[in-house]
């Protein structure tokens, strides 16, 4: 059964990599908090995606590893600049259950180098107090074409959703809200991206919004000096992908939106961050055929330099 | 799956023991000074570095809590109101108010 181009291979790179490593950012998404002028942080991430469908002709499971490799840098006090690098390794397994094939399983999919995103943040809005922030940053960049889109195996080439990268050069604008204290944190960031062709084939744009609250949990008092925080997560993101296009005709069956709810926790010190969140997909508006959203899993560590 | 959720749990763990950083001196600081915006232990780690990059500071202790940064200076080192304003918001930060042990 031909594999129909779907969007969610760029719902799971975007989810993989929106997420900037700022000072005591939230999981899943970028914080308005800065980045001292002359410094950098650097952020690992391990993020799993699953997703699976079941019909009358075959069984598929999807899963994508993958590693974003996060470097920011603080330019000055407002401005800083981001560059995510995400090795991938996708494999969707597919079993045949038709009369004819039954239980002949192949599994296909790439493992290498992603679409490498830049992008910059300026805090245009603050206001501070002690113990307290809030601020406004908008932020835009591009995601490049360094993985490769014409990957192919026995069966030929892989479809554009198995494809470690876009071969577009695709620009993205948003901004972060961010309201911290010293016991808790909201944030919201919204944003959009629009995505070009490349070979005849295009990817719908995507629209999200990122949310998050998160509250100290330990220690429960604060005293001298500088302790180190644990935080309950709770994020949100709501993504939508518009249908994708070949040759500038709409792909039926393409586009969906996703609302996934995440709990998670961090580990916050000086030095470095550890931190794990489970995204679960609790509303999932899907093209026909599409896989179903299972859920992604994140483990990051984040280390101030 | 599980292996995941396994680390991320014994990770936690074993990191479950809050302690303080950067402890402060015996002596009474030099320069107090009261920073607006501060709400992370991640956050305090820039602004530690930025007033250690001033000439003349010789030990950093910052207050989470409290909103404030101390400073022991070398003696007879000689520090500027406009110097220390810099630094704090090289790091993003904002002062509130910077009062001196000594006149000066």
């Amino acid at each position: 059964m031909m594999l129909r181009p779907r969007c969610f291979g760029r719902t799971v790179l975007f989810l993989m990599i929106v997420a900037g490593p700022s000072a005591s950012a939230q999981i899943t998404s970028n914080p308005a908090l800065p980045v001292t002028r002359g410094r950098g942080i650097v952020r690992v991430q391990a993020k799993l995606f699953q997703a699976s469908a079941v019909n009358e002709v075959s069984d598929r499971s999807l899963t994508v590893f993958s590693i974003p490799l996060v470097a920011v840098y603080g330019v000055s006090p407002k401005l800083a600049v981001f560059g995510v690098v995400p090795v991938v390794r996708k494999r969707l397994e597919t079993t045949e259950l038709d009369l004819l094939a039954r239980g002949d399983t192949f599994v296909r999919g790439p493992t290498g180098l992603g679409d490498v995103r830049v992008f910059a943040r300026y805090i245009a809005f603050q206001s501070n107090h002690q113990g307290r922030t809030m601020r406004v940053a908008p932020f835009a960049g591009v995601e490049l074409p360094t993985g490769r889109n014409d990957a192919a195996d026995d069966r030929g080439r892989l479809p554009a959703s198995l494809q470690l990268g876009s071969g577009s050069w695709d620009p993205f604008a948003g901004f972060a809200f961010t309201w911290q204290t010293l016991g808790w944190q909201i944030n919201v960031a919204p944003a959009y991206q629009r995505n070009t062709a490349a070979d005849g084939f295009r990817f719908g744009d995507q629209a999200r919004v990122d949310a998050g609250f998160k509250v100290r949990v330990l220690p429960r008092t604060l005293g001298a000096g500088i302790p180190r925080f644990l935080y309950a997560n709770l994020e949100t993101n709501l993504i939508h992908n518009a249908a994708s296009e070949s040759d500038d005709e709409v792909i039926a069956g393409t586009g969906d939106t996703t609302w996934y709810l995440g709990p998670g926790m961090q580990f916050i010190t000086q030095r470095y961050i550890v931190e794990g969140a489970i995204q679960i997909p609790v509303l999932q508006d899907l093209g026909e055929n599409a896989l179903r959203r299972d859920y992604i899993a994140t483990l990051s560590v984040r280390l101030n330099l | 799956m599980h292996r995941l959720l396994a680390f991320t749990l014994f990770a936690i763990a074993l990191l479950l023991a809050p302690q303080s950083e950067a402890q402060s001196s015996d002596e009474l600081p030099d320069v107090t000074i009261g920073v607006d915006g501060l709400t992370c232990p991640f956050c305090a780690y820039g602004i530690e570095k930025k007033m250690l990059d001033i000439e003349g500071v010789a030990e950093v202790a910052v207050q989470l809590d409290a909103g404030m940064v101390e400073l022991w200076l070398n003696p007879g080192a000689v520090v500027s109101e406009s110097r220390i304003r810099e630094a704090v918001g090289e790091a993003g930060f904002e002062v509130r108010a910077i009062r001196w042990a000594a006149p000066r």
